[in-house]
């Protein structure tokens, strides 16, 4: 149904007054990333304008008006001209044509494409992160009037997405995915549903153990396995690439597995080794390797890391010969071997013409600039323009952007965009790449690493969104992009967090601080940012925009604390830091609650019958520590405060003082504690326990355990 | 068993030492006993909970400290260093089995400068009809006695009232508990009731089997440890039977991130 809307401009009436005033159609053959597509176009009108738009599936070609068309079926014969455009890519469409929308692509992922940005386009609608309880954030309208029904897209490569890594199965991770244009999320969709957001099907990754597994045939075939010189035996560490017989088995096992993964369905298959620099050091294997030209290539090293061509001719020869035999089986399949490790290093062998490399610039590569850069280290900038030379168009990136980091999520911000942008750029204009595949974490409260990866998407979601779509198009211009991101997710508070953001990449560090050691909280003004998130926080209005700000601020203190920087506030001396209900204590550093370690609970610190609590504060001479907290009804309670300078010269600042739990402030010198304020160097650890006599219990800062230092104030 | 009187004082400026020799037999567990009270500048516990998990290990610079040495003369080193416990005075029960090799002991209280100690009826007796092979199973020679506590790897050991009412141990990042005489051959059983810090709620460890030179000839696992989610306040219970391989003299075992209410070895008949 079109309508005259604002006199000029014609748009398709979706709903009026939360009524539907249109329908969606599928094909009732339909693959069921289409029918994906249709339910959540109608799920999020629903959940817009309250309109539940009926979905229907019919045979046959379009013949109805006023409704919306999803799935090439329907565009055939229509729009044949935008087919041929999109070809066998992941493009896709949205027409308009006698008064019914068509959203299509000939790959069905395409119409997911459509459908969200069909939505994206004509509301305010955005997936900013793949959590269903706070992820997506829209204006509710029971009006809704669809302008723009014309465009059409074609990604820049034939692989843009995503390995979903750390925990699989993440539905939520993997819709997020699809939303935003992405056409792999490995091992994301639920067991047994493999397939139905239309994925490209991928099989492989480090496959060693898939080729001759050693609890198979490390008994009956010792050879397959590599030889340690050291150990003087064979170990079943990694393969022995040179073995007779070996490439045989791996076929067989390679062609079997595949065929139980889905046989022609599987549409690429990765070839990588096992994640480890070991190689096999037998004789075979560490003999000259004759090369086309009729020279050889001589090992130099046991050590592949020393001599990684001669180790990386080695492993691609070898697959080399693996993948020839089963493209004879699967002549669609897709192949990519492994450019990770010594295997990024060109090998000085051919490969096959069908082969690509999944270039993984991961180990000393300089972040800071893009990997064709003349700053960039000249081995990662020489492996990339090397293998561009002898195999034109066959790179692919393998990438770690949004990977798990150790221990907790880091707060990045979006400094790093344009780099990452520049790669892509480079691999679509000058490498003529395939595509690109990085590492994701799961919007997933379940934890890895330390840490749930879900903190991950709290921290730094907002690249995760960007770079979403640079690899569907790295043209784009990211200023805007981040615009868009930023109102749309904060919306009364994006004026706040685009501060939040530019202060971030504006962030200026002191020579003295080690680039690789930079954070945001070792630069020069790390509260100004902190501020412009607590500022955000109170301007927010949107639940799920207070919740993505709230999250990232439990992020930035997480982050801060495993920095291990604990800053005491700094307050004029005329303040009344020796009163306990002062108002300068409203806004001092409160350190972690008090738990009881877990020595008997499995590790798991749990909350004490009776609480504690520690502020500081400083006024530049002295520290200020408020000790408050609630007793139980038998007295004896005790609190152990201890301060250890960093000079060895220097004794501790110790008291052991009985709790009855009226607020106290104590007062200690900093030099006492050989603190020099510009030196952090200087800074000291604290060690606090509470004793309460009602329940026996002892208690530390977060549950540390006993002598153990709970970590670092600065100042 | 022969005592020879063997007393030194102010041996440095700093450090002062008190202690005897004594004459053993080899692979014999021993008692040794002694009073002591301490006056001065010492450190107390008592006052220190920080210092609680520095009672293992040498600390004379900063505690009253009793060192515990195998051999005589070049070949004497140091097997045992504890700090004593808090208070003022008390009465120190240290139990500990002699090496394959050791026909003499030496046990010595050191003192940081400041510190006066006072030790007086030191005796070393030998301990017959435990009831288990291992030392000081229960931890029930208190909450600032390591008896039966080998090497740790962090300053995170410590003795810690249990749940039930008695002592256990927690061993830090890792712990061997002291080792234990077997015979080549000999059939064992392992009683531990435990738990972990480790952050996927599990506690690994293994036998380690020592010759009688000390040199490992074998180590195997122990089942690991893991939390009843049902139950997630309460340590288990296992049961493991083990064979001391050949050469084995002594067994010990290496835990990770445990906390032990009691690890009893005893020999099946």
């Amino acid at each position: 149904m079109i309508s005259v809307f604002n006199s000029l401009v014609l748009a398709f009436v979706i709903a009026l007054n939360g009524a539907p005033k249109t329908k969606i159609i599928v094909a009732d053959d339909c693959h069921s990333a289409e029918r994906f597509a249709a339910e959540d176009l109608q799920h999020w009108i629903n959940e817009i304008s309250g309109a539940k738009v009926p979905l229907e599936s019919v045979s046959g070609r379009a013949s109805q008006k006023g409704v919306i068309y999803v799935g090439g079926a329907f565009a055939e014969g229509v729009f044949d001209d935008d087919l041929k455009t999109i070809g066998e890519s992941d493009g896709f469409a949205i027409r308009e044509k006698d008064g019914s929308v068509y959203l299509f692509g000939t790959k069905p992922r395409a119409s997911i494409y459509a459908t969200s940005t069909f939505l994206e386009e004509n509301t305010d609608i955005i997936w900013a992160r793949p959590s269903e309880a706070f992820g997506t954030v829209f204006s509710k309208n029971p009006n809704l009037d669809f302008t723009m029904t014309d465009r059409l897209e074609l990604p820049a490569f034939e692989t843009h997405g995503w390995n979903v890594v750390a925990i699989r199965r993440d539905y939520a991770t993997a819709k997020w995915v699809v939303r935003n244009r992405g056409n792999k999320a490995e091992q994301a969709e639920p067991k047994g549903k493999e397939g139905t957001l239309g994925f490209i099907r991928d099989m492989g990754g480090h496959i060693y153990w898939w080729m001759a597994h050693p609890t198979k045939y490390f008994k009956t075939n010792p050879e397959f396995y590599s030889y340690s010189k050291l150990k003087k035996t064979r170990v079943p560490e990694t393969l022995c690439v040179t073995a007779p017989g070996l490439v045989d088995v791996a076929v067989k096992n390679l062609a079997d597995r595949i065929a139980a993964g889905g046989g022609e369905k599987v549409e690429s298959l990765g070839i990588g080794f096992r994640d480890s620099w070991l190689c096999c050091q037998c004789d075979k294997c560490t003999a000259p390797i004759p090369l086309k030209d009729g020279s050889t290539l001589e090992c130099k090293s046991l050590n592949p890391e020393h001599d990684p061509k001669y180790y990386s001719t080695r492993f691609w020869l070898f697959i080399s010969e693996i993948a020839k035999r089963l493209k004879a089986i699967y002549p669609k399949m897709t192949f990519i071997g492994s450019g990770y490790m010594y295997a990024a290093e060109p090998p000085a062998c051919d490969i096959p013409d069908f082969m690509y490399v999944s270039f993984c610039p991961i180990g000393e590569v300089d972040s800071s600039h893009p990997l064709l850069d003349e700053n960039q280290k000249p081995r990662w900038r020489n492996r990339l323009l090397e293998w561009n030379r002898r195999f034109p168009g066959r790179v692919f990136f393998y990438e770690y952007w949004c990977s798990y980091s150790a221990g907790f999520a880091g707060i990045r911000g979006i400094k790093r965009i344009p780099i990452i942008r520049q790669n892509l750029l480079d691999l679509k204009n000058v490498l003529k790449g395939i595509g690109v595949e990085s590492e994701l974490t799961p919007d997933s409260p379940r934890t890895f690493s330390n840490h749930s990866m879900e903190s991950e998407w709290d921290a730094c979601s907002i690249d995760r969104w960007i770079l979403a779509r640079l690899i569907w198009d790295p043209a784009a211009n990211v200023n805007q992009l981040a615009k868009r991101y930023i109102s749309r997710t904060y919306r009364e508070a994006a004026p706040l967090m685009r501060k939040f953001y530019v202060q971030l990449m504006k962030n200026e560090w002191d020579d003295s601080v080690p680039r690789r050691q930079r954070n945001v909280f070792n630069c020069k003004e790390p509260e100004k940012a902190r501020r412009y998130l607590a500022e955000a926080l109170e301007a927010a209005r949107h639940p799920n925009s207070r919740k993505m700000i709230e999250r990232l601020i439990g992020q930035w203190e997480i982050a801060r604390e495993k920095h291990g920087v604990r800053t005491v506030p700094m307050m004029s001396k005329e303040e009344h830091f020796r009163e306990p209900g002062a108002t300068c204590w409203e806004t001092c550093l409160t350190l972690p609650e008090f738990k009881v370690p877990g020595y008997f609970t499995w590790g798991v610190a749990v909350n004490p019958a009776h609480k504690t609590e520690v502020r500081m504060l400083t006024d530049g001479t002295s520290l200020f520590l408020r000790l408050d907290g609630k007793v139980g009804k038998k007295g004896g309670d005790w609190v152990y405060l201890s301060l250890s300078p960093k000079e060895k010269n220097l004794n501790p600042w110790r008291v052991k003082h009985p709790f009855d739990g009226k607020p106290k402030v104590f007062e200690i010198p900093l030099r006492d504690l050989g603190v020099d304020r510009s030196d952090r160097g200087t800074y000291p650890t604290y060690y606090f326990l509470r004793y309460d006599a009602e329940s026996g219990e002892e208690s530390t800062v977060d549950g540390a355990k006993f002598g153990v230092k709970s970590g670092t104030v600065s100042f | 068993m022969k005592r020879i009187i063997f007393l030194s004082a102010a041996l440095a400026a700093s450090i002062s030492a008190l202690g005897e020799v004594f004459e053993v037999k080899p692979e014999t567990r021993y008692m040794l006993t002694y009073d002591w009270s301490v006056d001065g500048q010492c450190r107390d516990f008592a006052d220190d909970p920080e210092g609680r998990s520095k009672i293992y290990g040498y600390r004379g610079d900063e505690y009253a400290c009793e060192m515990l040495y195998f051999g005589s003369g070049r070949s004497e080193k140091c097997v045992c260093r504890m700090a004593l416990a808090p208070g003022n005075s008390g009465r120190m029960n240290h139990e500990f089995y002699t090496d394959s090799s050791t026909v003499k002991v030496r046990a010595e209280v050191k003192a940081p400068a400041g510190c006066k100690v006072k030790i007086g009826k030191m005796a070393l007796s030998e301990v017959k009809g435990a009831p288990t092979l291992n030392v000081n199973p229960d931890f029930g020679l208190g909450l600032y006695n390591f008896s039966g506590v080998g090497p740790s790897n962090d300053g995170a050991v410590t003795l810690l009232p249990s749940p039930s009412g008695g002592v256990a141990l927690h061993g830090g990042f890792y712990i061997h508990l002291a080792k234990t005489p077997v015979r080549p051959g000999g059939r064992y059983n392992l009683e531990m009731k435990a738990q972990g810090w480790h952050r996927k709620h599990r506690m690994d460890g293994s036998f380690v089997f020592l010759d009688a030179q000390g040199k490992k000839v074998f180590q195997s696992e122990i089942p690991r440890y893991s939390r009843n989610s049902k139950k997630p306040g309460e340590s288990i219970v296992k049961n493991v039977e083990f064979i001391a391989p050949d050469n084995a003299r002594w067994v010990y075992l290496w835990l990770y991130g445990a906390t032990i209410e009691y690890a009893r070895i005893t020999e099946r008949k």
